[in-house]
Formats: C-alpha cells, structure tokens, sequence
C-alpha cells in the first residue's frame, strides 16, 4: 500500500468512526422514557429487573436520582419499545455505514 | 397542561426568523406541539407555523464573530438579550425552548413533557465532525457550563427563580464576568443560565436535570453540503465530507441556515 492508500484508508476510517459515534449519540437520547414524573433510560438490566419482579408495584430511581411509583407492566412495555425503536433504527443505519467504502462517499 | 415550543428570532444579517419558522416545523412534525415565536415589531413572521407571534422591542445587539468554512471570519448583528424574559413571555405551562437554528429531526425531546422537571437543559456538546474537544466549564477555572440552546421548563418558583437570576446577571454583566473568571464582552446566555443553575441549585451541579443525550453541534466552521427532507444531513470539513441522520442538531454556522429552509 502506497502513502496515498494509507491516507485515504485513515480517512474512511475516521468518516466511520465519527458517523457511528454520532449515530450512538442520537440512540442514546431516544433510549429515554418517562413514566409517571420519572425519567429513565431503557437499558437491558432495567428491562431484565423489571422482567424478573414479581409485584407489579415498584418503587424506582429515576435518571435524575428521584424514586419514582412505578406500574411494573407499564413501564416495561414502554420501556421494550423505546428499546426496540432506538436499536432497530441504529442496526439500520449502521448497516448501512458499512456500505461506505471509499472516503469521497456519503 | 399547555404546552409548546418557544422560539427567540430577530432577523439581523441573517434571517433568524427563515430559521426559526422551519425549526417550528420541525419540532411540530416530530414533537406534535404549538410554536410561539417571539421576534420585534419589524420582522415579516409566516402565516400558519406559529400559534402565536409575540413583538417585543429588542434594539440591544451586540457583534458576534465566528469563523466561516473556508476560514474568513464574518461578524454580525446578534439580538440575544431578550431571551432572559422567556419565562415571563412563554404562554405555555410547559415549554421547550429552542434557539431559532436548533434542528429537530426526532422525538426524543417529548418524553420531557411527562415528567415533572422542572427546568432541563444540555450540559454536555458534541461536536459531530469530531474535530473540537468538549467544552465543559464556562472558563479553564470556572464553574461547569450549561447550554442555553435548548432549555426545557414548567411554570414554577424554580423555573422563575432561575431566569430572574439570569435577567440579575445581564443587568450586572460585568461583575459576574469577574467573579466568574471568564472573558467576554458580549452577554452569553449560555454563561448566564450556567452562573443561575449553579447557585440555585444550591451551589452545585448535581441537582440539575439534564436532557437526553448532548446538544449535538455543527460548529461555524462546519461547512453544510446539503439537507434532505428524510432527515440527512451531508457535512465538510476540509476535504472531508460526512452525514449525519435524523439527529436534533445545533447549526452554528449561520451561512448554512438557508440550506435548511430553502
């Protein structure tokens, strides 16, 4: 590989890697849900605890440290979609980075 | 409850109030919510974006500089010290408050309206070409910075306080400049909002509330190639192009701005 395949490899590498931190950054932010005054982030260990608790009644902290009343199901299934949404929509859009394979495509 | 968008936009060089109608309809179509622009008695406001349209008489400007794509350095009028009165004018109970070129491209701002915050905004910025480290205090030795671009708020006494505390700190610009350790001639409301939720937050920063995710930013020097209606922005820098996809984004390069709303 000559200097200029070099350069241009860590060109592409760099376009990738600053289009799928941004595109970590945007799911980031839809991971969010709000359920009753509370805010909290829709992440596999809250969707697993809230899968394995028994009483559908649940006192929760929140992303902004407050506990928060919580309806089990509830929260679950709002907590499922957001999840689903963001890591359907992050799988598309990844997918299709792969499909850049020179620094001059978008 | 009502709730809305509210948006600052006085034209100056630049059409502030282009930007802000097509920031209202973005925030409309993935947000569901009505728009208020606040503008002066001069400046021509669309039919049919805006619920309201509130004039007030803001000739405080100052000159703001910033650095173009191709390195020149462009300075323009910027009326930004009315927004200390967004508490007082917003006719919503809750409302999200937005810079007239902050793009809303997904809904991930909506959650906000069913909590019960009180007042949330950005305290952290990423820079989306990738190429300027994060900002984090409003001086090297000085307390940590938090966005005024996208302030969320409710009708309350903490909501209130905190502006009133930012209407104190432009009032005596000088003095806080001091006793903050930063340097800037021209009223940040960036830097106000910072110095408010500081101290009303009982002198410190962990009994804020933050918005998902980081304010997401085209810095001025970000050259923007082009946007599509599916949400895709293409971006430059040097030699370098990118895109970036269905991503709420700060556009700081105010030449840009008609690419959005043309």
């Amino acid at each position: 590989m000559d200097i200029e395949n070099l350069s241009e490899l860590a060109t592409l590498k760099f376009k990738h890697a600053t289009f799928r931190k941004n595109l970590k950054e945007r799911i980031e932010a839809q991971l969010s849900v709000a359920h009753n005054g509370g805010l909290f982030k829709a992440t596999p260990e809250l969707i697993s605890f809230l899968s394995c608790w028994d009483n559908d009644e649940i006192y929760l902290e929140d992303s902004y440290l407050n506990p928060i009343k919580c309806e089990r199901t509830v929260l679950l299934i709002k907590l499922k979609e957001a999840y689903q949404f963001a890591m359907n929509a992050w799988h598309v859009d990844f997918e299709n980075s792969k499909k850049i394979r020179k620094a001059t495509d978008v | 409850m009502s709730e809305g968008i509210l948006i600052f936009a006085i034209n100056s060089d630049i059409d502030y109030v282009a930007a802000a109608t097509f920031a209202a309809k973005q925030a409309k179509q993935w947000l569901g919510l009505p728009a208020t622009i606040i503008t002066d008695e001069t400046c021509l406001v669309p039919d049919g974006v805006f619920e309201n349209v509130i004039r007030i008489n803001d000739t405080t400007s100052t000159d703001r500089q910033f650095r173009t794509p191709n390195g020149t350095i462009v300075t323009t009028k910027w009326f930004n010290e009315s927004r200390t009165r967004a508490y007082e004018l917003s006719p919503y109970d809750k409302t999200l408050l937005i810079d007239a070129d902050y793009f809303i491209y997904n809904d991930s701002l909506k959650c906000m309206f069913d909590t019960d915050t009180e007042l949330a905004c950005f305290d952290e910025i990423n820079d989306i070409a990738g190429m300027t480290p994060n900002r984090n205090r409003i001086s090297d030795i000085s307390i940590p910075m938090f966005w005024a671009t996208v302030v969320y708020f409710k009708k309350c006494e903490f909501s209130e306080a905190v502006f009133s505390f930012m209407n104190v700190i432009k009032n005596n610009w000088e003095y806080y400049s001091i006793l903050y350790h930063f340097m800037n001639h021209n009223f940040r409301n960036d830097y106000a909002l910072s110095i408010a939720l500081q101290a009303l937050s009982g002198y410190s920063t962990k009994n804020f509330c933050r918005l998902p995710g980081r304010l997401q930013t085209f810095f001025s020097q970000i050259g923007i190639k082009s946007v599509s209606k599916n949400g895709e922005i293409v971006y430059f820098t040097g030699d370098q192009i990118n895109k970036v996809i269905n991503t709420n984004i700060h556009c700081m390069n105010k030449l840009a701005l008609p690419l959005f709303y043309a």
